[in-house]
């Protein structure tokens, strides 16, 4: 599960974080060695209409992400069933890339997350049409156990939960000492998350968000 | 994970990496909460430990399932395996184009216990389980949480499973759409006895034009809202399980 539905941010902060992904589907695309190696080579195709893009992110799990500086040649050499995962960080990138999937038309499940409705608007001028939709209804059970509503803007961009809330507050706290930029900081954070779905630049926004808010105590800061 | 003392030298490096909050230092070395420890491995990954002290035990049952559903990097055996073999959850929505899993007049119910950043004791798990058993709903095939039920009528979990902790993990069933109402009744009626938070999510084959959904009526009824951002399947797999 790529979590992708429950991204938490403001409706206007989710403008800037489109996420767009390629998964062959199990016991279809891969039924011969034929059908495999056709999926294969279209998976890869489809990525590179993606890195052609621009992408904020693209990676694969296990392969790496070109958000943590990995080469996006190498993270594709060898495409496997995982496919690959995304990130865009305006809308009209996500069309520009959804209009040449569809036609493509490589016949392989495509799944895009972001705001609902600026995603059937892009739907409608592309000519697709939502087959499945997964809704969020929200955060449910003991909600004061929840860190703070900033801490989850960047925590649910990784798709296995793998940046927890103290590492938010240890790179916060560089950033003040000016010991790191919020670039490289977020470029650090996307270490922890290996499949290409965090989005580095909405991190970045919200780090500078965040460092500005809670001065150290010692002062200073950036 | 453990932490040789001998070696540590509390250079700190690890402990802000860690998902849960378990590594802490006390007397100038690191040291790890082992019943926190959901074995995510994102420590010894990350953090580059210079001495070597951060090392990965070897895991038994129960324990080692805290690795499987919270490393995203360790596949599960291959007696538990499923589609890719890795991970907490199935493919939901992500291939239904092409599966066909969830139909029309189906909808698909997808509970991620210990998201956000809380994690969850599998014994949470057993308590939603144990919910939708009583809403008639059907467990997905192929989901390592369904892989762990021993009782599918009681809904209980394997022995020992439920005092064991794991970052995330996804229950996933689906049910008919007359019984949306009744399922989400009783998991809002099951969500004030967890000691967890959960991500709740709900998968729907859009209808009409694609862009009406058939839950809509039924939240509406319950004064639920869905948040404004989803997942969506656009319909680009061929053959198209027009199902």
């Amino acid at each position: 599960m790529s979590h992708s539905a429950h991204r938490f941010a403001t409706p206007e902060e989710l403008k800037r974080d489109y996420v767009i992904f390629v998964r062959p589907a199990h016991g279809f695309d891969d039924v011969d060695e034929k059908t495999k190696q056709e999926t294969l080579k279209k998976t890869r195709e489809l990525a590179d209409i993606v890195h052609k893009h621009g992408p904020a992110n693209i990676g694969r799990s296990g392969a790496g992400s070109t958000a943590q500086g990995d080469d996006y040649g190498k993270i594709m050499e060898r495409v496997t069933f995982n496919g690959f995962m995304s990130v865009v960080t305006d809308k009209q990138k996500a069309a520009a890339i959804l209009k040449e999937f569809k036609e493509k038309d490589a016949g392989l499940s495509v799944v895009a997350s972001g705001l609902t409705e600026e995603l059937f608007d892009i739907c409608r001028t592309v000519g697709l049409k939502p087959h499945t939709v997964l809704f969020s209804l929200g955060i449910w059970g003991k909600k004061e156990l929840l860190p703070s509503d900033d801490h989850l803007k960047i925590t649910t961009l990784c798709g296995h939960s793998m940046i927890s809330p103290a590492m938010i507050d240890h790179y916060v706290e560089e950033i003040q000492k000016g010991r790191v930029t919020p670039e490289e900081a977020g470029r650090r954070m996307a270490c922890s998350c290996p499949c290409g779905i965090f989005n580095v630049p909405r991190t970045v926004e919200v780090l500078r968000q965040m460092a500005a808010k809670q001065k150290p105590a010692g002062g200073g800061g950036k | 994970m453990i932490i040789d003392q001998e070696i540590c030298t509390g250079c700190g490096q690890c402990v802000f990496t860690c998902t849960v909050d378990a590594i802490r230092l006390k007397e100038d070395k690191a040291g790890i909460d082992r019943e926190a420890c959901v074995e995510c491995g994102n420590c010894l990954r990350v953090t580059g430990c210079p001495t070597g002290a951060l090392q990965q035990d070897e895991l038994v049952w129960p324990r080692a399932v805290r690795k499987y559903f919270s490393d995203n990097q360790c596949k599960w055996p291959v007696e538990m395996r499923y589609t890719l073999g890795y991970g907490r959850g199935t493919e939901e929505c992500k291939t239904n184009d092409r599966t066909g899993k969830f139909r029309r007049g189906e909808v698909g119910v997808m509970v991620e216990l210990g998201r956000p950043n809380t994690g969850t004791y599998l014994r949470n798990a057993e308590m939603i389980i144990q919910a939708l058993v009583r809403a008639g709903a059907e467990m997905a095939e192929n989901s390592p949480m369904t892989a762990l039920i021993a009782d599918r009528q009681k809904g209980t979990l394997k022995e020992g499973l439920g005092a064991e902790r794991v970052l995330s993990c996804i229950v996933e069933a689906k049910v008919k759409l007359e019984a949306l109402e009744k399922t989400l009744s009783l998991l809002k009626e099951v969500a004030p006895r967890l000691d967890t938070v959960f991500s709740m999510g709900l998968v729907t084959r859009m209808e009409g034009d694609g862009f009406r959904s058939p839950i809509e009526p039924v939240l509406k009824k319950m004064g639920l809202a869905v948040r404004p951002n989803a997942k969506m399947n656009l319909g680009l797999g061929r053959p198209l399980c027009e199902a």
